[in-house]
């Protein structure tokens, strides 16, 4: 990831970087392809989700379920039972359901989670899935029951509270409980549904495709960028084929036990390849770590909606950010001035991975700053195995202590580093601390952006220079990664949007439709893709001398441990001295 | 003798990577299920992963399929609070 050298300082050995800007930059650099690609997607996600017809469309469906929304939440301190019926059934209308969604759902499917039989990651026969729906009947049944006895009590419940003019607050609880139940009983049946309707697939078919489809897409950049062609075509269905075998293993049942996904997988099958029989040299031409990942950042862009950091009120705002770029910048400062770090580098893409959310956040900022492909490695080595712990730990700990919901969520959100570990963790304590937990997750999940745009300044204007170089708005220019232009153009854009249509219109068109049925998809793809090339391209050696003196686990335990303390500190300020009634109605639902 | 030790280093690294994949499958295949069927806690991790439709290896809360769940309940609960304050 390190920019190439570019020049040297006169009478010393020190590589200083010269770079200059051309017109032809816009069609020989990366940085400006990734750019092209990512919005050529996010504009074709556009317009089949988001345009002003598909659009009109999802206004028109969801219209009647918002009026009883509208028309149920004055009736009653709680939301009644009509209420939730015309929330569920607008919670359905999803743009990625109309026919454009379903090709490409189709298409960019990745393999399926499996148990025992490694075939049925990639397929299912029709009689397989007769088989499954069949064995998974009796729960379907047993789930409708349930939801049919919980909604009479509920409705008992809340003709109870009705007919004391919703003025007896031990009926309206007690409505609320129970509504809650029956609740829950429709989410339960609605899955035991899925199970029951199992559906035959065949990815055998779908993924050549897909590769021949993703391997044409980024070899229009190679092409301007002078590069082979027909090498990179060649070079790219192996790292296809390794990337696709790493999404199976990701899918493995067991996996969820680890926190090991298909990016983990990429990196784990890349460096093993690579440091035993050695990569193969057909496919060094399609290593194209940087390229991958920019356009997935592009891509990433459009999913970092700044709508989401109100999504919990001030509370939320306190605890993901002012904690997390407090510990960010700390830990960061303990590195270099503490533990003596050789590679600001690496101890920034440790300080991001540890304190803002993972993976995601160690891919952004390491392609902020121009960090080697060895630091993020170690980075997301380093957080996969921390976040393995913590996520087992913690909500033992928690459940030990007997911590608040509300309070636990927070904590988990705030402190373990991969989305999908703190859903999961959070899970593990109840649904409230599921919730509250992804919610301050997503929030410290938008902080990339901030975070990306912020290392990147910062490393032009101070760290990456060095000495002797002038500092000026064109240099800075000069040297900026424009990537990250085009990740915040796409996070301001899809930000607007989303504020435009307003949150339930939004939520169906741009989470529902361009994010999760195309931009989002292609865009783990990318990731995953370019994990494997850089594990392809890692040698253990190399990847050892980062080990130097353990400062790189140390860094983190440090920093996580400051993590800890404050997120926990400030959860509880805000959710117990601040905002109490917050809590007390989170804990409700 | 060039080619001799370009076979036997091929063979080498086949062997290692033969013995990496046994290591992999010998622990995710067999120590894993074991480790999580004599750990009450860890099955439970795995059952609430498996009824939510959750999996810890996720990268970003748009790949979770219950973020729209979860930012659902999250509103409706603030809205209710503030409806109940008027």
């Amino acid at each position: 990831m390190s920019t190439a050298t570019k020049g040297h300082e006169e009478g010393q050995d020190v590589v200083i970087d010269v770079a200059k800007s051309r017109i032809s930059d816009f069609w020989k650099l990366e940085d400006y392809w990734a750019i092209w690609l990512g919005f050529i997607i996010l504009a074709i996600g556009y317009f089949l989700f988001a345009s002003s017809g598909p659009r009109a469309e999802i206004q028109k469906q969801l219209a009647p379920h918002l009026a009883v929304m509208e028309a149920e939440a004055g009736k009653a301190p709680f939301n009644t039972i009509a209420w939730h019926v015309a929330d569920n059934q607008r919670a359905g209308i999803q743009a990625k359901k109309n026919p454009a969604g379903k090709f490409l759902g189709t298409l960019l499917t990745k393999p399926k989670g499996w148990s025992g039989n490694v075939i049925s990651s990639f397929y299912m026969s029709e009689d397989e899935a007769i088989k499954k729906a069949q064995g998974s009947q009796g729960a379907y049944v047993d789930a409708q029951n349930n939801t049919k006895t919980t909604l009479s009590i509920a409705q008992r419940a809340e003709e109870a509270a009705a007919a004391a003019n919703y003025e007896d607050a031990a009926l309206n609880k007690d409505a609320r409980e129970k509504i809650s139940i029956w609740n829950a009983a429709v989410s339960a049946e609605s899955k035991a549904k899925s199970a029951a309707t199992a559906k035959p697939y065949n990815l055998f078919k779908s993924l050549p495709l897909l590769c021949l489809v993703v391997a044409l897409f980024f070899s229009i950049g190679m092409y301007f960028m002078g590069h082979s062609v027909p090498k990179f075509l060649l070079g790219f269905i192996g790292v296809f084929a390794i990337a696709t075998l790493a999404q199976c293993l990701g899918g493995q049942a067991q996996m969820k036990y680890y926190g090991v996904g298909g990016e983990a997988w990429a990196i784990i099958l890349g460096m093993l390849i690579a440091n035993t029989v050695g990569t193969p040299s057909f496919m060094k031409s399609a290593l194209e770590v940087e390229y991958f990942i920019k356009t997935g950042l592009v891509l990433l862009g459009a999913e970092v909606l700044m709508s989401k950091i109100l999504a919990i009120g001030q509370p939320g705002i306190f605890i993901a950010w002012v904690v997390t770029p407090t510990v960010l910048i700390s830990t960061y400062l303990f590195g270099q001035k503490i533990l003596k770090m050789e590679s600001s580098t690496l101890n920034i893409v440790i300080s991001a991975d540890m304190s803002v959310c993972g993976t995601s956040a160690a891919i952004a900022t390491a392609a902020a700053c121009r960090a080697k492909k060895e630091e993020l490695t170690l980075a997301v080595g380093l957080s996969l195995t921390f976040t393995a712990i913590m996520m087992i730990v913690l909500p033992a700990f928690i459940n030990w202590v007997g911590m608040n919901e509300v309070l636990a969520g927070a904590w988990i959100g705030g402190t373990i580093d991969s989305t999908g570990a703190v859903t999961a963790a959070g899970a593990f304590i109840g649904e409230t601390a599921m919730h509250v937990a992804a919610t301050i997750k997503m929030i410290q999940n938008v902080l990339i952006g901030f975070t990306a745009f912020g290392v990147a300044v910062y490393w032009v204007t101070k760290e990456g220079r060095s000495k002797g170089q002038p500092i000026n708005p064109f240099e800075i220019w000069h040297r900026f990664p424009k990537f990250v232009l085009g990740f915040l153009l796409a996070s301001v854009v899809f930000s607007s949007l989303a504020n435009g249509f307003g949150s339930d219109l939004s939520g169906a068109v741009i989470d529902q439709g361009v994010i999760k049925g195309f931009s989002g998809t292609l865009r783990g793809w990318f990731f995953v893709l370019a994990f494997t090339a850089i594990g392809l391209a890692t040698n253990f050696r190399e990847l050892a001398k980062y080990f130097k003196g353990g400062k790189p686990i140390i860094l983190y335990v440090c920093g996580q441990s400051l993590n800890l303390v404050l997120t926990l500190t400030m959860a509880y300020i805000m959710f117990y001295h601040v905002f109490p009634e917050v809590r007390l109605q989170l804990m409700m639902g | 003798m060039k080619k001799k030790n370009k076979e036997h280093s091929t063979l080498e690294g086949l062997l290692r990577l033969g013995i990496a994949a046994g290591l992999i499958i010998f622990f995710f295949g067999f120590l894993s299920p074991r480790i999580v069927d004599s750990v009450p806690a860890m099955k439970h991790y795995g059952e609430v992963q498996d009824y939510h439709g959750v999996h810890s290896g996720l990268m970003y809360y748009t790949d979770l399929k219950t973020s729209q769940q979860t930012q659902d309940y999250v509103r409706h609960a603030l809205e209710t609070l503030e409806r109940n304050k008027d």
